[in-house]
């Protein structure tokens, strides 16, 4: 049995450029499939990487003052963080950690992480109801403490959730982006908003760091679910640190590399050495029996007509303690020719995903033009936005777009943004938030590969 | 589908093929042990009872010998070659074996371009001498013409030519099975029984060769309307005991023979064929010709045969699969081809010539026989090799713009030279 997850790897693009044409895009889809079974592997003996590794779950909670205003805020956090706890595998080292203007660690107490079971959690909830809300917030520092706790088990698949309600004003901003920058590589994390003061630009840059998810929580009931759901999408992970190294030939330069589903994440500033000159690594955090899909774009040297060139080799590596293991490979080609009905297909998936980020990018820019009072360049931004929106067939969007923008009954296109003091400030976050989910689609025309 | 056109008029005379039932296929006989149940598909090599290793004809794909060391990449220099022939420093793929691939056996010759507007060659060829059990010598020749518009189309017509190719000269090598239904009753034609001289350790064998040079097609036969069968041996030796000595052989029947692998390479291209596919599994076009005295020739798709020679009497052999002036060909060799029934026809040539057998992309620029007949003779008579690359280069000078596919076999049937005839000689450029 393969301690690892089985990937398969699958190339959509349209290979053939016009004479001289230098980008080069292709649409990675990776989908990998448990390497367990099911199977839990035994708990004696030293714990294998991958399948039956070990686990550390920390749960961050915002507990400033504001968290009981209303009161429904730390009431649901509690209830939500109870029913995290009791979706933990058993096992699985946890910790949970009450954020303030300090980070204190309410369970374990005795200093070393316990394994989740009967005793652990009944211990852990107590805990729980017994947090209330008084200070500030410096979520730089939740961080430092949830590196502190995952740093006595390196070897772990380490993920933590952080729920916060407002900004973070217990610290400077280059406190908190040293505390993101110190994280990196360390463990990924999952973050969440409740209510409306908090900003979706501060926390996304926690997430897009530790290579995890941001939501809105608008209704305080709705927490629990939503950490129920992300600790058993923890719980299903196998492998902690997979990479995708690419190989570009010399001269050539990455335009991008783009986690574009299930959300919109940019890698390319992500890149590490990955082993020589040419070949950079992008982290892609622990994965579980799940599909993601990566869009990359290179820029090369333009080879002769009907000459072929590998543009980039995509190899997934899992890192662990003996290096690098290559769990899946395919080819990045591009093959100039005169033929304009082979150069002017246009891969379907790269179609749909470089208009899902476009889409995203209006929706952001849009609204903050809309927060800025620039209301032409807002009505612009989100028409755009409307349009691609109803091109890929996003109800959901198309009705969060809805309560943001005057839009015409009849087309559905925007006349003009709202103006800040006629929307809703959550109506807008979680428009803005949405956007970076993506959906899926089969199109494939024009393409070859795997 | 037009089925056993009959092609052209002339001094020789071609025949249309009455198709075989489909359902019976062809027993292959092995050629050293005479046991019945030889099999020739892609994955045999031997035959099961003896042995014997199956033939493969010469495609100039084959792998190069150790000797050859690797090369530095053709655009950047550097020395780092992955094994898919990608440069490790610029990722340029370098020029592949199968870009131009010449084969000369001297007795017959191939050469196949990958043309100046296609990324790669989707053409195969396979030929060489095939030995028939009484000793005597034939030439086979085999192209196909990947379909553009499926997948792996290289794949498709390399699988097809090397399977087909491997049938004919298994079949040839047997001799056809003993048993009813194989004679030839026949009207009309006239048979002349003519002694050969064959090698000492096959007896001697009485052939009886029909030659009807003026009976219109029309008039020659509804059950067996080949005017150029050879009539089996007649009068075998007597099969020993101990199965070592010689046994009673029959020459091939060879149009059932070229039928047969025609099925075969459908088979083995529809093998190709995958989920992943989008519909278009990989496909390809399809024409052999086996010369003996007579020329058999099978096809499908666009890909064609014309006879050559300098009486004026070159002509097409073939008939595509296709509107006239369209390339939309209307069968072909593939897991989505319904499992066509190739066309057959046979020929005896009246004099010296050359049997053509080539892709679209040379008769694109040169369709005429007549002007192809004046490229290629009267140097393809005696060196068939400089004839195809003399064909190939017409083509690449006139646009190139599809792969390019020619293999010369001079009539009559040349006995290949010592040494060559096993090897063949596949040059790189």
């Amino acid at each position: 049995m393969s301690q690892y997850p089985d990937f398969a790897f699958e190339i959509n693009q349209n290979e053939y450029l016009a004479e001289g044409a230098r980008e080069v895009h292709a649409v990675v889809t990776l989908t990998a499939t448990s390497a367990t079974g099911g199977a839990a592997a035994s708990a004696y003996g030293a714990p294998a990487p991958g399948a039956g590794s070990e686990r550390v779950e920390v749960i961050i909670i915002d507990c400033s003052g504001s968290m009981d205003y209303p009161r429904t805020k730390m009431m649901a956090a509690k209830e939500a963080t109870k029913v995290a706890i009791d979706t933990l595998s058993d096992g699985t080292y946890f910790a949970v950690v009450a954020g303030t203007e300090g980070a204190r660690v309410v369970y374990p107490t005795g200093g070393h992480l316990l394994r989740a079971d009967y005793q652990s959690r009944a211990a852990a909830k107590d805990a729980v109801s017994r947090l209330h809300a008084n200070g500030g917030t410096a979520m730089g520092r939740w961080l430092g403490q949830a590196g502190r706790i995952f740093d006595a088990h390196p070897n772990a698949i380490k993920h933590a959730i952080l729920l916060t309600d407002g900004k973070d004003e217990s610290e400077t901003p280059a406190d908190l982006a040293r505390a993101i920058q110190a994280s990196i590589g360390t463990f990924t994390a999952d973050c969440r908003g409740i209510g409306e003061d908090w900003e979706v630009a501060e926390v996304r840059k926690i997430a897009d760091a530790l290579l995890g998810t941001v939501g809105i929580i608008r209704e305080p009931e709705r927490l629990a679910e939503d950490f129920r759901e992300m600790t058993a999408n923890s719980m299903g992970k196998e492998v902690a640190d997979v990479a995708l190294r690419l190989w570009t030939p010399k001269g050539a330069v990455v335009r991008f590399v783009k986690q574009v589903n299930p959300t919109l994440a940019d890698l390319t500033g992500r890149r590490a050495d990955g082993g020589n000159p040419l070949t950079g690594d992008y982290p892609t955090g622990a994965w579980g029996a799940e599909s993601r899909e990566y869009h990359i774009c290179v820029e090369v040297e333009p080879g002769n007509l009907n000459t072929e060139k590998l543009a980039g080799r995509v190899t997934l590596v899992a890192k662990d303690s003996s290096g690098a293991t290559a769990l899946g490979e395919g080819k990045i080609r591009a093959i100039w020719t005169n033929e304009e009905e082979k150069t002017g297909r246009i891969n379907g998936r790269v179609a749909h995903y470089t208009g899902q980020a476009e889409m995203a990018s209006a929706i952001e820019e849009g609204a903050a033009a809309q927060e800025a009072g620039d209301l032409a360049t807002a009505t612009a931004r989100l028409g755009r936005a409307m349009d691609l929106a109803l091109e890929s067939g996003r109800e959901d969007t198309v009705k969060m777009l809805r309560k943001i923008a005057e839009v015409d009954p009849d087309t559905q296109r925007v006349l003009r943004a709202k103006s800040k003091s006629d929307v809703n400030k959550g109506d807008v976050m979680e428009a803005v938030l949405d956007s970076t989910k993506t959906v899926r689609t089969n199109k494939r025309t024009g393409s070859s590969g795997s | 589908m037009t089925v056993g056109t009959a092609v052209g008029t002339g001094p020789g005379t071609t025949t249309a093929g009455q198709e075989a039932d489909t359902a019976m296929a062809l027993q292959l006989t092995c050629p050293k042990c005479g046991a019945k149940d030889l099999e020739a598909d892609q994955a045999s090599r031997f035959c099961e009872q003896c042995g014997y290793e199956l033939a493969e004809a010469v495609t100039g794909d084959e792998e190069p010998g150790t000797e050859e060391s690797a090369k530095p990449c053709v655009s950047c220099g550097g020395t780092g070659i992955d094994a898919e022939g990608y440069c490790t420093d610029c990722g340029d793929l370098q020029p592949r074996r199968r870009d131009r691939m010449e084969v000369d056996f001297k007795a017959v010759a191939g050469v196949s371009d990958r043309g100046l507007r296609h990324h790669r060659n989707e053409d195969s060829m396979a030929l060489g001498p095939a030995f028939g059990p009484d000793g005597r010598t034939l030439m086979i020749a085999v192209v196909c013409d990947g379909v553009s518009t499926s997948e792996r189309p290289d794949e498709a017509s390399a699988s097809a030519v090397k399977t087909a190719a491997k049938l004919l000269l298994a079949a040839i090598a047997g001799g056809a099975p003993e048993g009813p239904g194989r004679q030839l009753s026949r009207t009309g034609p006239v048979e002349t029984a003519v002694m050969e001289t064959v090698p000492d350790t096959v007896p001697e064998t009485v052939v009886a060769e029909t030659v009807d040079p003026e009976a219109p097609v029309a008039q020659s036969v509804p059950t067996e309307p080949s005017t150029a069968e050879e009539v089996g041996a007649q009068t075998p030796a007597e099969t020993s005991a101990d199965g070592a000595a010689p046994r009673r052989v029959q020459r091939a029947d060879l149009r059932a023979v070229s039928r047969q692998a025609v099925i075969d390479a459908d088979h083995a291209v529809s093998g190709l064929a995958r989920d992943a596919d989008h519909g278009n599994p990989p496909a390809c076009t399809y024409v052999s010709a086996v010369v003996d005295t007579d020329v058999t020739l099978a096809w499908l798709g666009d890909s064609r045969a014309y006879w050559l020679d300098e009486r004026g009497t070159s002509r097409a052999l073939t008939r595509d699969d296709a509107e006239e002036g369209s390339h939309a060909i209307e069968a072909w060799l593939g897991a989505d081809s319904g499992g066509p029934e190739p066309h057959l026809a046979s020929f005896t040539p009246d004099g010296p010539g050359v049997v053509l057998v080539c892709s679209d992309g040379l008769w694109n620029y040169v369709e005429k026989a007549a002007d192809l007949a004046a490229i290629a003779l009267p140097g393809a008579l005696t060196d068939p090799f400089t004839a195809a690359k003399a064909l190939v280069r017409r083509a690449l000078s006139d646009g190139g713009h599809d792969n390019i596919t020619a293999v010369l076999v001079p009539y009559p049937v040349q006995p290949p030279a010592e040494g060559v005839s096993t090897t063949g000689v596949s040059r790189q450029p």
